[in-house]
């Protein structure tokens, strides 16, 4: 638990971050190819010092180059040009709707059940998610181009977590990090070099500090997290995690940027906690889970 | 030995039903149900609302359907 919420504290900052990036100058895909390039080499580094076990075959090393073409390269790659084309607040929602979407394609793809509790949790989490961002909405930012680049992002990432679930595969969590954040930024790097001038890329100290926070405390220490938790319980329930990220993302915004908080968004806020609460609690818990 | 307890009528009616059929009368219902919410209390524009009352209203509908068919294969069980 402390873990998850961890997670979703990380999660939520690297929106702020990822456009702070953005407006300091450095162009979406370029900005998520290299920042995958160095978090890769890092954990690779890593991986090979310490002698964790890598891929021995090419359809393992092939595997984990799908995943995460799907965790990374197109869920974030997307979202990063789509971001420039949704407020924040309907962002936040479309990005909520992944717990959502799991959770219809989890009893096909992965057997999991979605009973009566898991379900009303996750309705109400929705709902309070709509609830906090609806004075958020709207506004000459929304397209409907970008509101549904960040739906097709999300249809990637849960493409991404039902493959790793189905797929399971057993390496340490340096190398499975390493090897997808490696496999995203060739597949971010070279659109990038096509479709972005060089010239566009405006180095600062303002960018560096974004692409480093956004290595280091998201891409090494998020996405482990997240891997860590995907590869411990259902797929459905760590997923649902991903609604505390507008809540968290609130927060934060009132505590550094002063945005003002009304009375609707404790309102929210409370029911997101509720809703998580249902999800967690349904079906065994998380440690009878852990040791299946 | 804890006897089990048979759900509502209502609630197994609600089952026997084909799912195309669920979704037909949950989907106007929810559908409306958050236009309201977004026409109403979140204050959003018409045109606005009707949008987001069919996508709103869709995500619950299709979370209906999954939960109904996964508490009906639990009881066969």
């Amino acid at each position: 638990m402390p873990l998850a919420v961890l997670f979703s504290l990380l999660w939520a900052s690297a929106f702020d971050v990822v456009k702070v990036a953005l407006h300091a100058g450095l162009p979406p895909l370029f900005l998520m190819g290299f920042r995958f390039l160095v978090a890769g080499g890092i954990v690779l580094g890593i991986a090979a010092g310490a002698r964790h076990r890598f891929p021995g075959s090419a359809a393992e090393w092939a595997r984990l180059g799908v995943l995460g073409l799907l965790n990374y390269g197109l869920y974030l790659g997307i979202s990063s040009v789509a971001l420039g084309q949704v407020s924040g607040g309907l962002g936040a929602v479309l990005a909520s709707t992944n717990p959502l979407m799991l959770a219809l394609v989890a009893p096909l793809t992965l057997g999991e059940r979605i009973g009566r509790a898991r379900a009303a949790g996750m309705a109400i989490a929705f709902l309070s998610v709509v609830t906090i961002m609806s004075s958020r909405l709207g506004g000459s930012l929304d397209t409907p181009a970008g509101m549904g680049l960040i739906l097709l992002a999300n249809v990637f990432l849960v493409a991404g977590t039902v493959l790793f679930k189905r797929w399971q595969p057993r390496y340490p969590l340096t190398v499975l990090n390493g090897v997808q954040l490696i496999a995203a930024s060739a597949a971010l790097l070279l659109p990038s070099l096509l479709s972005e001038p060089v010239g566009s890329i405006r180095p600062s100290w303002q960018a560096a500090g974004a692409l480093s926070y956004l290595v280091f405390a998201i891409s090494l220490g998020a996405m482990t997290i997240w891997f860590f938790m995907l590869r411990s319980g259902d797929a459905s329930r760590a997923s649902a995690y991903f609604f505390l990220n507008p809540v968290f993302g609130l927060f934060l915004g009132a505590l550094l940027l002063s945005e003002p908080l009304r009375p609707l968004d404790f309102v929210g806020a409370a029911g997101v906690g509720v809703g998580l609460h249902l999800v967690q609690r349904s079906q065994a818990g998380w440690r009878a889970t852990l040791g299946r | 030995m804890t006897e089990r307890r048979e759900p509502p009528r209502l609630v197994l009616a609600w089952e026997a039903l084909p799912a195309w059929r669920q979704g037909a009368i949950a989907l106007p219902a929810l559908a409306l149900l958050t236009f309201v919410l977004n026409v109403g209390p979140f204050n959003q524009p018409l045109a606005r609302s009707l949008l987001y009352g069919a996508l709103e209203g869709g995500i619950l509908t299709a979370l209906l359907l999954v939960a109904t068919a996964g508490e009906k294969s639990k009881r066969r069980r």
